[in-house]
């Protein structure tokens, strides 16, 4: 299951970089690697479906990952900027990492 | 005891003039008022705050880790530099400053405006800022409570060594929480460091031209007496008037004349004829520019008028002038002389221009009332000064100021600056009662407007007509010290030779370090040619005429210093640059010992 690690740790880089971005208030920045970062999160999502639809267990629900991003895109929305990087750097990371972690 | 009494506690133990202020303030009319602050407990046990102006939220930290949000936004800055200050504005609740303090070298400095003194009261309540408040390096200045801190300890902050070392920074969202402040704060780190920009100047143009006012002048301090001896004698229960040279000084002079023996008359140099043409004698002169042309003294050769000077005021002003100087400052290297035959030197210090040096003067002489007259700080019309004179600068640097009849009028940018420096005098001095008795020109906040006559009015002793006869008063200097004087002088030109050699020393030295840093950063040599260059430099820097010699190195390596704290991450590139900076300087102390000592052999053949 490499690729699904692979694609993991490139969404937590990717989660870094924006979060590194948002913490300075390099904003304008910091929204343009959103997309990015977005895009990738939505396709680790699918595989992590996949990959508990296959019968893994990997220690975290995708409901949970879903309802951490709606949380921030409340942040984006609200322009809650410091909120947006703790939501991306404290909860889904650490959802990220759990995953990482229990990939066989 | 809570939060607030300690913070209370150590501002009171640390910070004085904040405790005073925060004592006596009214929070509730404060500037900058939120609608409402919160205090969040934070994931990793800590507190945040979230605050709302009008109908916005903003949140100041991390709800989640406040202390590691603060290190990611402090890590976007280098603090490479030394003698750094740094201008931040925005407290918040003091988690950012705590880690800046923490990247910040020990010669650095922290200025921070806090533009809402609610938030800043709140935060004095939930949080421990003893870090913060007990540590000299920095300073908190809070928006209508002792905003002037930051104003007047960072106006004379930067200088030569750090001009080029300054951060300016911005607590995220305060721009736009709190836009107007912001505005104020820019404007103050832009005012000083204009401010720095005209000393360094000052000192580059005026170095050389300082040694040769202090050399030449040493003759006069014979037959002188310092403003501290004045001190009594002249009856300060008058008022003094300040007379400068702005154009409303034509519609006063009436009532100056009749002013004369009710009040003590200190004119500035360049309005003197002026007034002698219009039948009025001052009681003192003012001259302290290094550099004034004569002909703004006195197209006169009898002048005996007491002349208040410093020893580097334009020797040739000393020359036309005939009669009593009054020394207010003994220059640097002249301190330890009057020290040594039990004389306090007298140390006025030069301020904004001439007229706010005789200001100053009046308030070291003790005078509780002190009347402006001809302070226009305007044009009137095309008028800069005085009889109509059109006064034209190099550059155009006209500003709009309010006037003292609340209109808009046209001034300078220096006039500007010379506003804020009476502004600054009369918080300092809140006792002072200062009195603007032009009726047209720049408004001074703080002083009373009112004419020269109705002004006089107020003089409870009206009776009384004073006539002073400053030749009644014994030199300083006795005969025997005035030898004593002599001797010192000797000693300087003895000592120069010594110090051309020892910075010829450091000189080599710094050439060998040059080559030697290349090669082995850590080579022994490195270690003991910086421990022999330093006992040169204590040795050099302790001798009283190094005093002399400071004012020809600012003036010819004034580069040098200003880079001299600059580094970057090349630690070789570093020393090399370092190391070619400080050769410099001692290349310019060897030069000035060439200079100072036939000037000095001159003075010690012609006067003693």
């Amino acid at each position: 299951m490499s690729s699904l690690k692979d694609a993991i740790k490139e969404a937590i880089q990717s989660i870094d970089r924006v979060t590194d971005l948002l913490y300075k208030w390099n904003t304008s920045l910091a929204y343009e690697y959103l997309d990015e970062t977005f895009r990738l999160l939505s396709s680790t999502i699918d595989q992590i479906f996949q990959y508990q639809v296959n019968g893994h267990d990997i220690g975290i629900e995708v409901n949970n990952i879903m309802n951490i991003l709606n949380l921030a895109m409340k942040a984006i929305e609200e322009k809650d900027t410091i909120l947006l990087a703790d939501i991306l750097n404290y909860d889904l990371k650490e959802l990220l990492k759990t995953a990482d972690t229990n990939i066989i | 005891m809570n939060y607030y009494d300690i913070n209370m506690e150590h501002i009171k133990n640390y910070r004085d003039f904040m405790y005073k202020a925060l004592v006596d303030a009214k929070v509730s009319t404060t500037s900058n008022r939120l609608e409402n602050i919160e205090l969040i407990d934070t994931r990793n046990g800590s507190k945040s705050i979230v605050i709302q102006k009008g109908l916005n939220r903003y949140r100041l930290n991390s709800s989640y880790n406040p202390q590691e949000e603060a290190k990611k936004w402090v890590s976007q800055f280098e603090f490479k530099n030394l003698h750094t200050v740094i201008a931040m504005y925005g407290f918040g609740n003091g988690v950012f400053a705590k880690e800046i303090l923490s990247q910040m070298g020990k010669e650095d400095k922290l200025f921070i405006y806090e533009p809402s003194a609610q938030l800043l009261l709140f935060v004095l309540h939930h949080f421990d800022l003893t870090e913060l408040i007990t540590n000299p390096q920095i300073i908190i200045a809070i928006e209508n409570i002792n905003e002037f801190e930051f104003h007047h300890i960072l106006l004379n902050s930067l200088d030569i060594n750090n001009i080029h070392n300054q951060m300016r920074l911005t607590y995220p969202q305060y721009d736009i929480i709190f836009p107007e402040s912001g505005i104020l704060f820019w404007k103050e780190l832009k005012d000083a460091h204009f401010r720095a920009t005209v000393n360094i100047n000052t000192q580059k143009s005026f170095g050389t031209r300082m040694i040769e006012n202090t050399i030449n002048n040493i003759k006069y301090i014979k037959n002188s007496n310092t403003i501290t001896d004045l001190i009594g004698t002249i009856p300060d229960n008058l008022p003094a008037i300040v007379v400068a040279a702005g154009p409303s000084i034509g519609r006063q002079l009436e009532a100056l004349k009749e002013a004369k023996g009710k009040s003590v008359i200190i004119a500035v140099d360049r309005i003197l004829d002026y007034l002698l043409d219009n039948g009025i004698e001052p009681d003192f002169l003012v001259t302290i520019d290094p550099m004034k042309a004569a002909q703004y003294f006195s197209k006169r050769d009898d002048i005996t008028i007491p002349l208040m000077c410093f020893v580097e005021s334009n020797s040739e002003i000393l020359d036309v002038h005939k009669g009593k100087k009054i020394i207010c400052n003994s220059s640097d290297y002249l301190i330890k002389v009057y020290e040594d035959n039990g004389h306090i030197p007298p140390q006025l210090f030069p301020s904004a221009s001439v007229a706010t040096f005789a200001f100053t003067a009046c308030i070291e002489l003790g005078f509780k009332r002190i009347i402006l007259v001809g302070q226009d700080l305007a044009y009137d019309g095309n008028s800069s000064h005085a009889g109509g004179i059109e006064e034209k600068l190099v550059q155009n640097n006209d500003v709009m100021m309010e006037g003292i009849h609340g209109d808009m009028i046209r001034s300078r940018f220096d006039w500007k600056m010379f506003i804020t420096w009476y502004q600054d005098m009369l918080v300092l001095f809140p006792d002072l009662e200062v009195i603007d008795a032009k009726d047209k020109g720049a408004k001074i906040k703080g002083t009373k407007v009112m004419s020269l006559q109705e002004a006089m009015k107020l003089n409870s002793n009206q009776d009384i007509f004073y006539e002073f006869d400053i030749n009644q008063l014994k030199p300083t200097f006795n005969q025997e010290e005035w030898e004593n004087f002599g001797r010192y002088i000797e000693e300087s030109v003895d000592v120069l030779d010594k110090i051309k050699s020892k910075a010829k020393e450091a000189i080599n030295a710094f050439n060998l370090l040059i080559k030697e840093c290349k090669v082995n950063l850590k080579s022994r040599i490195i270690d003991e040619k910086l421990r022999r260059i330093e006992k040169i430099n204590n040795f050099i820097e302790q001798q009283p005429v190094y005093k002399l010699i400071d004012y020809y190195v600012k003036a010819q390596a004034t580069q040098e210093l200003t880079d001299i704290y600059q580094v970057n991450d090349n630690q070789v590139d570093d020393s090399v640059h370092t190391y070619e900076r400080a050769r410099c300087i001692f290349e310019a102390i060897a030069d000035a010992a060439d200079y100072l000592k036939p000037e000095l052999e001159q003075v010690l053949e012609e006067n003693f």
